[in-house]
């Protein structure tokens, strides 16, 4: 089942301007130098990635102060596991797969515990103004928001990062059919209840 | 986005809730102040560590600067402290059991008190059933 759609040319406009932020792989010599203890070549390697790191586990927790903590000690243990890593790309799967798997743990964490509901969590100022509309920008984080955790991650993956079911799968690792399937049914409820808000507003 | 044109046959409500979808999902830079936040804490972590390091390199002999006679001193007064603090324990926990033991002969007396007093008041009774039912006069 094919699982993405075709854009209309605000949407491919929009989509251009996220390819061009979407994260890039730091250089191999960066990395070298970053793992030689070079603290701007880390820096770097912060700056290139914490749009992506921190919004992977904003759209998992929903919750910014959490996500922000969460973002930063995978930073840190990507900094004690510099070591390991062999590349730029190597990087950037690293911290998506920490990122995710972490977040997951505290949503589900987060479950078992009783919390102030995730719609009544303000965005950011910054995040509004972007979209093209902004109220069906923030009721469609909120759908995507009151999934579980997994297929949360899933949806996150797929639209944030622009991974495919098969990329998805081996930075959540788990089968690619699970992913599909998490996928299907998770677009299935947020097109469902979108079609309702849209009819109703 | 890749596979866009494996799916032209699609629902156009779909297609513009996922484009929708797409926008709301863009990752968001969290700000400088993150960078800083994280480079700050990874200084302080290889701070730690470079210090933890420092001192495990360290001969024992610098680790404590104390000449051997003191040191001996001292791991005697230490295994005495010891020594002190497990036998208060013991005392503290004898005289614990002891006092439980207590409470449980105690107990024990009391009941068998009860028991006593009962079967004497149990027999009186059955004297005196056995007197009415013998039509003896009860003379007490």
């Amino acid at each position: 089942m094919l699982l993405k759609t075709t854009m209309t040319p605000d949407a491919a406009a929009g989509a251009a301007a996220a390819a061009a932020a979407r994260t890039v792989p730091i250089d191999d010599d960066r990395l070298s130098r970053a793992r030689a203890g070079d603290g701007a070549a880390f820096a770097d390697l912060v700056r290139r990635h914490q749009a992506m790191v921190f919004s992977v586990a904003l759209r998992i927790v929903g919750n910014r102060a959490l996500a922000e903590e969460l973002a930063q000690d995978v930073f840190l243990q990507l900094h004690r596991s510099l070591a390991t890593l062999e590349s730029g790309a190597h990087v950037v799967h690293w911290l998506r797969r920490v990122v995710s798997h972490r977040a997951i743990d505290s949503a589900r964490q987060r479950a078992r515990r009783p919390q102030a509901s995730l719609e009544h969590v303000a965005e950011p100022a910054g995040a509004a103004s972007r979209d093209g509309d902004p109220l069906m920008a923030r009721r469609l984080r909120s759908l995507v928001a009151s999934l579980p955790p997994a297929p949360r991650a899933v949806v996150t993956l797929r639209f944030q990062e622009d991974l495919d079911p098969s990329e998805i799968a081996r930075v959540l690792e788990m089968p690619v059919n699970t992913v599909k399937s998490h996928l299907r049914r998770a677009l299935a409820v947020l097109r469902g209840r979108a079609k309702e808000l849209m009819e109703s507003a | 986005m890749r596979n866009d044109h494996l799916d032209e046959t699609r629902d156009p409500r779909d297609r513009a809730i996922d484009d929708a979808l797409g926008q709301a999902l863009r990752a968001e830079d969290p700000g400088a102040a993150f960078t800083q936040r994280v480079l700050a804490r990874a200084r302080e972590e290889r701070a730690a560590k470079r210090q933890t390091e420092e001192v495990l390199a360290m001969p024992p002999a610098e680790v404590s600067a104390a000449p051997p006679q003191v040191r001996a001193r001292r791991f005697t007064a230490t295994r005495k402290l010891i020594a002190a603090i497990a036998a208060s324990l013991t005392l503290a926990a004898a005289g614990e059991q002891w006092m439980q033991y207590r409470r449980y002969v105690a107990e024990g007396e009391r009941a068998r008190a009860q028991v006593l007093a009962a079967l004497r008041l149990t027999n009186e009774k059955l004297d005196l059933v056995h007197d009415k039912i013998t039509g003896r006069e009860h003379v007490r």
